[in-house]
């Protein structure tokens, strides 16, 4: 099988079945149920004492010899074990093992995003792949000598790109509502609202390793528009609709009537995810895990739409095992977008501007606009 | 709610109020609840016992005769206490009456608790002295009390201006006071010095003697057995447990809701080694009860919510679902014929845990189809599998299944909802009761025929008055 075939062209919870929410003040979780287990992958988490990690991407420590890197606030890892026979997968943290000693210094040095670990165990920082991936995006700057840009742009490229995300204890009643929820017995995984604004999909290929990481979503990072969401005076309506003129003649029937509400509320939820599940995304395979793939994707950055990170991994037919979804901010996409746009057009800024429809000189307000100014000529960083 | 048996919107307005009030006086204790804190259930409940004190007096006295739980009687007592005693002189018989009978029915650190917030609150009238007062002087064992509560007893006495004539003062008041005659007292002496003395104290003393003499636990444990009351017997299972000794605890002994509460504290383990002895002592209780319930000829289907909401909070640890399993045991024994209905599906029934979420009409409907004369729902109340589906469930059941009322849905919640003032319903339909103890079952489900509007008002103060002079 090449690797074409295995990489996920769409979100698609095809074998999943979407649950009726439950809301606490403005933030709603759809619970995710599996009907069948996944035993040959499992995932379990490894908490780090010292959460701040300079993660040295060609995985050549010491760090000097490394020529990229990733700085970031990362409080813990997804370690995934797996097999490649019938037998089951045992979740990291149930063997026996060595612990790390005290962290002696304030930020981790760690070799990769994802990492082997032995033969069948992988160490990987959830969504932090997906982020570089997304800062990595035509990280080299211009290719072309334009008289705009400045001598940064040209020798270095973006230099350091950064993007800020808040954790889930900024978004207000968040740490509230994942105490209170009630979590199902088949559940694997977790659609999380603020404001009926989608924040993220959580999915796990094991009911066990879903119970652990519950808590684990308020360690995440989200956008920070999340916040803002999370402010709102607003009580997440219930969304199922009861038809009130079902007609009654058994007891069976009542049964029909709570099937179907259900169902009704399934199709709301999706409805409110149609912007995740409609979208045509591209992938990347980032490391294989026996049968399994693990990928990253990201989606066009299309201005007009929600836009969403995140990574994968996948099961030998397709089927999605891990899901971890970041969502987009309007600012970030924005800067995306304009990042490549610049680059299909060869960095010009006249070419650009005819592509989205505006004048040279909104181009280079935009750029100043979203903290890209230092790339050009003339400004005051420079 | 049968409305029609209302004439007038007022009647209907002080029916509601008093349903409510009852049923926060069975549930409420304003400890933490799995939904809400301590701040909002203290200010809830005050609030209520505040409304209705202003509003209903008389009825509001009367509430002590009904079987509600201890912490409310005892705010109500402190807040009767604080208004003064009623003008019309009836009233004011009655209210002494109703209170005298309060207290004796409370255990007696509860009541000190009260008598040393009636200091804290400045609460100081002559009524307040009196009572005070004739309930220490009828207490059998002064130099007990005065061992076992001295700092609440020395407050209270202080605030009631209790003239101690005995030896008692001496021992509240008197430090340098060492010739006692009483061998309690003498032993409290002692026990400064002597291990020996400390084993003739109550637990609760002893306990802070054996940590002054540095007395290992395992042995203070062993030696102090024969002292332990039967609530400190179970209190302290888990720290014997730890010291690997055994203290003998009798099953049937222990009162029924906290032996639920620790069964379900063990772990499987635990519970296989001493299943059998539990089962058995269950069907002591269950025949305690069986001339109270008189559920010989009744059918019953029961609808329990295990979801994670029921396991309680650390104040209240598992206590919702120790009601909904304390009931099932019971009614399983009592009644003629019990079907069960676990929210989520459980494989055995005496190993049943607080998981999963709040499906409550799926069950509700396999209930319903059994045909049971009753059908009794344990929730806490917030459902989500899915929300508001028991009420429309219940709704279009009654409208096209129901024969002439020949069953009946009540619903009992174990916790109480500050945030409407009541325990919260399922729907507006369903009767809904508050519970405390499993023990209340009896009253609750005779309150239960007032809350959905079989007795009107009237006929129910007629049978509270009833309660009170029955018991004089």
């Amino acid at each position: 099988m090449t690797n074409n075939t295995r990489t996920l062209k769409k979100i698609s919870l095809q074998g999943f079945e979407l649950t009726p929410s439950q809301i606490w003040g403005n933030v709603r979780l759809v619970p995710v149920i599996k009907k069948k287990n996944t035993e040959n992958l499992r995932l379990g988490l490894r908490q780090y004492e010292a959460p701040y990690s300079v993660v040295c991407l060609d995985g050549k420590a010491p760090l000097q010899d490394t020529k990229s890197y990733y700085y970031s606030y990362i409080p813990s890892a997804l370690i995934a074990t797996w097999t490649t026979d019938q037998t089951k997968a045992k979740t990291y943290g149930c063997q026996l093992e060595k612990i790390d000693g005290p962290a002696n210094f304030g930020a981790r040095l760690e070799e990769r995003l994802a990492k082997k670990e032995g033969n069948r165990q992988l160490r990987f920082l959830p969504l932090h792949l997906a982020m570089e991936g997304f800062l990595g995006l035509h990280f080299s700057g211009p290719d072309f000598k334009w008289d705009e840009y400045s001598e940064i742009a040209m020798r270095q490229g973006l230099v350091s790109r950064h993007e800020s995300s808040i954790d889930g204890y900024d978004i207000e009643g968040f740490d509230e509502a994942l105490r209170l929820f009630e979590i199902h017995p088949q559940q694997v995984g977790v659609v999380v609202f603020v404001s009926d604004a989608l924040a993220s999909i959580f999915i796990l290929p094991n009911n066990g390793d879903y119970h652990v990481l519950h808590k684990m979503l308020l360690q995440d990072f989200y956008a920070e528009i999340l916040f803002h969401y999370g402010q709102h005076r607003y009580q997440a309506p219930n969304l199922a609709t009861i038809e009130d003129n079902f007609s009654i003649n058994s007891h069976q029937d009542l049964h029909n009537l709570i099937e179907k509400t259900r169902k009704s509320a399934q199709q709301q939820y999706e409805g409110l995810l149609h912007d995740v599940l409609d979208r045509e995304i591209s992938s990347k395979v980032i490391k294989r895990l026996g049968k399994f793939r693990l990928q990253r994707f990201s989606t066009n950055f299309d201005t007009d739409k929600l836009n969403f990170i995140g990574e994968a991994i996948t099961g030998p037919t397709g089927s999605l095992e891990y899901l971890k979804t970041y969502q987009l901010s309007n600012t970030q996409t924005r800067r995306a977008y304009i990042l490549k746009t610049l680059a299909e057009n060869d960095w010009n800024l006249e070419a650009t501007g005819k592509t989205i429809g505006c004048s040279k000189k909104d181009i280079i307000r935009r750029l100043h606009q979203l903290g890209f100014a230092y790339l050009l000529k003339g400004c005051p960083h420079n | 709610m049968n409305r029609y048996l209302y004439n007038t919107r007022s009647e209907q307005v002080e029916s509601e109020d008093l349903i409510l009030f009852i049923n926060t006086c069975l549930t409420c204790t304003r400890q933490t609840e799995f939904y809400e804190n301590q701040f909002n259930q203290e200010l809830s409940v005050n609030f209520v016992h505040e409304y209705i004190l202003a509003n209903y007096r008389s009825l509001y006295a009367l509430t002590l005769a009904s079987g509600i739980n201890d912490f409310n009687k005892a705010l109500i007592v402190q807040n009767l206490l604080s208004a003064g005693s009623p003008d019309c002189s009836k009233e004011k018989e009655e209210e002494a009456l109703l209170i005298n009978k309060a207290l004796s029915s409370l255990p007696v650190n509860r009541v000190f608790k009260l008598f040393k917030q009636l200091q804290k609150h400045r609460i100081n009238n002559r009524r307040t002295r009196a009572i005070i007062k004739n309930y220490i002087s009828a207490r059998e064992n002064h130099a007990f009390d005065a061992i076992k509560y001295k700092s609440k007893l020395q407050d209270i006495s202080r605030h009631a201006h209790i003239d101690w004539q005995t030896e008692v003062g001496h021992f509240l008041f008197n430090k340098k006071y060492k010739q006692y005659q009483n061998h309690l007292f003498k032993t409290y002496m002692e026990a400064h010095y002597s291990h020996q003395a400390v084993y003739r104290l109550p637990y609760s003393i002893a306990e802070g003697f054996a940590k002054k003499h540095g007395i290992k636990k395992s042995t203070f444990l062993k030696k102090i057995e024969p002292n332990l009351t039967k609530k400190e017997r179970l209190r302290i299972q888990n720290s014997v447990e730890k010291e690997k000794l055994t203290i003998s605890l009798d099953f049937s002994k222990v009162n029924y809701t906290p032996l639920m509460i620790y069964w379900l504290s063990l772990d499987k383990k635990q519970r296989s080694v001493v299943k059998n002895k539990f089962l058995l002592s269950l069907d002591y209780h269950a025949n305690l009860f069986k001339e109270r319930l008189r559920l010989q000829n009744t059918s019953i289907a029961l609808v329990l919510d295990r979801s994670y909401s029921m396991s309680g909070s650390s104040e209240k640890k598992r206590r919702p679902l120790a009601i909904a399993f304390g009931i099932f045991h019971l009614l399983k024994r009592l009644a003629k014929s019990c079907h069960t209905f676990w929210s989520t599906q459980v494989t055995d029934e005496n190993y049943v845990s607080a998981h999963g979420q709040s499906n409550i009409a799926s069950p509700l409907v396999n209930a319903l189809s059994t045909g049971a004369d009753t059908i009794i729902i344990v929730s806490d109340g917030f459902e989500n599998d899915v929300t508001g589906m028991t009420a429309m469930v219940y709704k279009l059941w009654k409208k096209h299944l129901c024969k002439e009322n020949s069953q009946k849905v009540l619903h009992i919640n174990p916790c109480y909802n500050a945030e409407n003032f009541d325990v919260k319903k399922l729907s507006d339909d369903i009767t809904t009761v508050g519970i405390r103890n499993v023990e209340d079952l009896p009253t609750i489900l005779k309150y239960s025929l007032f809350a959905d509007g079989s007795y009107s008002q009237t006929e129910f103060e007629e049978y509270l008055r009833k309660q009170l002079y029955k018991r004089k």
